[in-house]
């Protein structure tokens, strides 16, 4: 277990699928998250579930917060040989949303994504309309690297789809200048 | 979830099973809804119920719809076509004691709301039977549009009965005052 100042990350167990379940009827954040948002009934998330541990997964993390599962962060297009990998993190539980949960549960991801995992560059797209989490990612370091106009359709309207990402030697360099790694 | 006035729509639980069961079993509601009525043993319909519990939302996303906690009835999308941006949709209320009181037309709302706004669908397809003023006048309330009639094509309770094809398209929706302001409350 991976253990923050206001939040731990451990990983995904059966028993959290119910709170997840409850989590995902928040059509705003699941909006936040993916652009889209379908119900999705708890026995299809027992079967994905149940997928991802038959393909072995160990890059997931559960955000716990207070006792309670808030949210979620995880790896995605990983390459070792490049030492490359995005991510993707969301916390769906309204009354956590906006208090610096998010960026205490990313700092303590930074820190295994580049010293314990050893990747070299961290990546994540996100919304332009996301104003919100565009400026969590950049007070972490991260540092916008592109845009993809109108990429994603999202409550209505087509928008444009950031890129960021943060080198290893960046995030060491700031946090060597103590900026942003322990304190937000 | 989505929040209309009146009614909750939410993915399907496993404990809808007997409600829905149960309002499959009506003879008059489905009849009002398929044209036909057969019986169907309790292990079918379960079978049936976990195809839809697990049905891929890239082709049918289906939704419960509540009142007060309670399963009242079945709102589906599907035969979604990405390159068209059209999918049908079919609703059925349980039990007469739901139907009639606007659950039907708020669920209608809610639902173009989601399919336009949020899904991305550029137009949603009904049909239903010539005979069910109930239903027309709800799916006009919530901004259907007739568009023709199948004349005596489906075999009715005794009788041949027109189909009436109805769909509801994204610019006219969009157009719609009384439909739009929905968009500010109905999450």
């Amino acid at each position: 277990m991976l253990q923050g100042e206001k939040t731990s990350l451990r990983a995904w167990e059966q028993t959290d699928l119910p709170r997840w379940h409850e989590l995902s009827r928040s059509v705003y954040l699941m909006q936040m998250g993916g652009g889209d948002w379908y119900p999705e009934p708890l026995a299809r998330l027992e079967y994905w579930f149940k997928k991802s541990l038959e393909k072995g997964a160990d890059d997931e993390f559960a955000i716990m917060a207070d006792g309670k599962l808030i949210g979620g962060v995880g790896l995605h297009h990983s390459d070792r040989r490049s030492g490359t990998t995005s991510f993707g993190i969301g916390i769906y539980d309204e009354a956590y949303v906006g208090r610096g949960y998010g960026s205490d549960a990313l700092r303590v991801f930074l820190t295994w994504v580049f010293e314990t995992q050893n990747w070299r560059r961290l990546w994540l797209t996100t919304w332009s309309t996301n104003q919100r989490a565009y400026r969590a990612y950049q007070k972490l370091g991260f540092v916008e690297e592109g845009r993809c106009p109108e990429e994603v359709y999202c409550d209505g309207a087509y928008v444009d789809e950031v890129i960021m990402g943060l080198l290893r030697e960046e995030w060491q360099a700031r946090r060597s200048r103590g900026v942003s790694h322990v304190k937000g | 979830m989505l929040k209309g006035e009146k009614v909750v729509l939410r993915a399907l639980q496993e404990e809808d099973f007997e409600a829905w069961y149960r309002m499959n079993d009506d003879v008059d509601l489905t009849l009002s809804g398929t044209g036909r009525w057969v019986p169907v043993s309790i292990d079918i319909a379960r079978e049936r119920w976990q195809y839809l519990l697990h049905s891929s939302p890239e082709v049918r996303v289906n939704f419960g719809i509540e009142v007060a906690d309670e399963f009242i009835g079945m709102l589906s999308i599907k035969e979604i076509d990405r390159h068209n941006q059209h999918a049908l949709l079919s609703i059925a209320l349980s039990g007469p004691v739901h139907i009639g009181r606007g659950y039907g037309r708020d669920a209608l709302r809610v639902v173009l709301r989601w399919a336009f706004q949020i899904h991305n669908l550029h137009r949603i397809e009904l049909e239903t039977w010539a005979t069910n003023e109930r239903a027309l006048r709800a799916y006009r309330a919530a901004g259907f549009v007739e568009e023709g009639r199948l004349r005596d094509a489906v075999w009715l309770d005794g009788q041949f009965v027109d189909v009436v094809i109805m769909s509801a398209i994204r610019p006219e929706w969009l157009q719609n005052d009384q439909v739009a302001t929905l968009k500010a409350h109905a999450l």
